[in-house]
């Protein structure tokens, strides 16, 4: 096991997460992983506590609200590439 | 930590450290050595399984993400004795040669063709775009891959002759 030993929790809302952030120093918040499990892997980052967004309902969607588009926190970089309403307005394609 | 999943269909519980990594998890733990570590980076994608469908590099998740997840491992794509078409394809193709990336290109593949059964050559490159081979130069995997889209097709495969990339 590479990373340090350190708290888990799972939230289950964003007010759990933030208030769990707010109270312990030293908490890291995970959503997809790339970045901050590497650098726990290498031990340049060694978090007290971890709070998981990813049992967060509704952070993994992506929406059309009036003139906007809405990607959540949650939303992974494939999805994005894929998704439909992305690509109708054409961000990715550089046209 | 309690952790509870499906792991190629059996359900599983364990206690777990929180810094135990998916990958150790399974191979570990479970003793599914199919998964292979590489890179330890999620650059490789040696150690790719299927968590709900979705190719993930379990290098890079902790086991207990994948809590109340179903996974799949390259030791689950086989119904038994019975090697799944994709692996059939691979070994026809020659679509290995040290076969350290292979678990890990075979689930890749497998959720594109969950995903897509006919897919186009840029689907499958963009599919596999996450899975490193230092062997076969990646063409007899495309091969393969398209191979195995026809066969679970139910149509003959393409012959080898037709099929430059």
């Amino acid at each position: 096991m590479y990373p340090r030993a350190f708290d888990y929790m799972a939230a289950s809302s964003l007010d759990q997460a933030s208030q769990a952030l707010s109270e312990t120093p030293g908490a890291k918040l995970l959503s997809g992983g790339m970045s901050l499990l590497p650098m726990m892997k290498l031990r340049i980052l060694s978090p007290s506590m971890v709070v998981d967004l990813g049992k967060v309902p509704g952070l993994d969607e992506v929406g059309v609200e009036e003139d906007s588009l809405v990607i959540g926190a949650l939303v992974r970089h494939r999805r994005i590439a894929a998704d439909d309403a992305i690509d109708e307005r054409e961000l990715l394609s550089g046209s | 930590m309690h952790v509870a999943m499906t792991v190629n269909g059996e359900s599983v519980t364990a206690e777990v450290e929180p810094r135990l990594l998916l990958v150790q998890f399974l191979r570990d733990t479970l003793n599914l050595t199919g998964t292979h570590i590489g890179c330890e980076t999620s650059a490789c994608g040696a150690c790719t399984v299927l968590v709900d469908g979705d190719a993930i590099k379990s290098c890079t998740l902790l086991a207990v993400q994948a809590d109340d997840g179903r996974i799949t491992t390259v030791e689950g794509v086989a119904a038994q004795a019975d090697l799944h078409p994709l692996q059939e394809a691979f070994l026809e193709r020659l679509a290995l040669q040290c076969g350290y990336c292979t678990p890990g290109m075979l689930m890749s593949a497998l959720a594109l063709l969950n995903d897509q059964p006919r897919p186009t050559e840029a689907e499958i490159l963009r599919a596999i775009d996450g899975n490193l081979c230092r062997c076969t130069g990646y063409i007899p995997i495309i091969l393969a891959i398209q191979d195995a889209a026809a066969r679970m097709g139910g149509e003959a495969p393409p012959p080898a002759a037709e099929q430059e990339c």
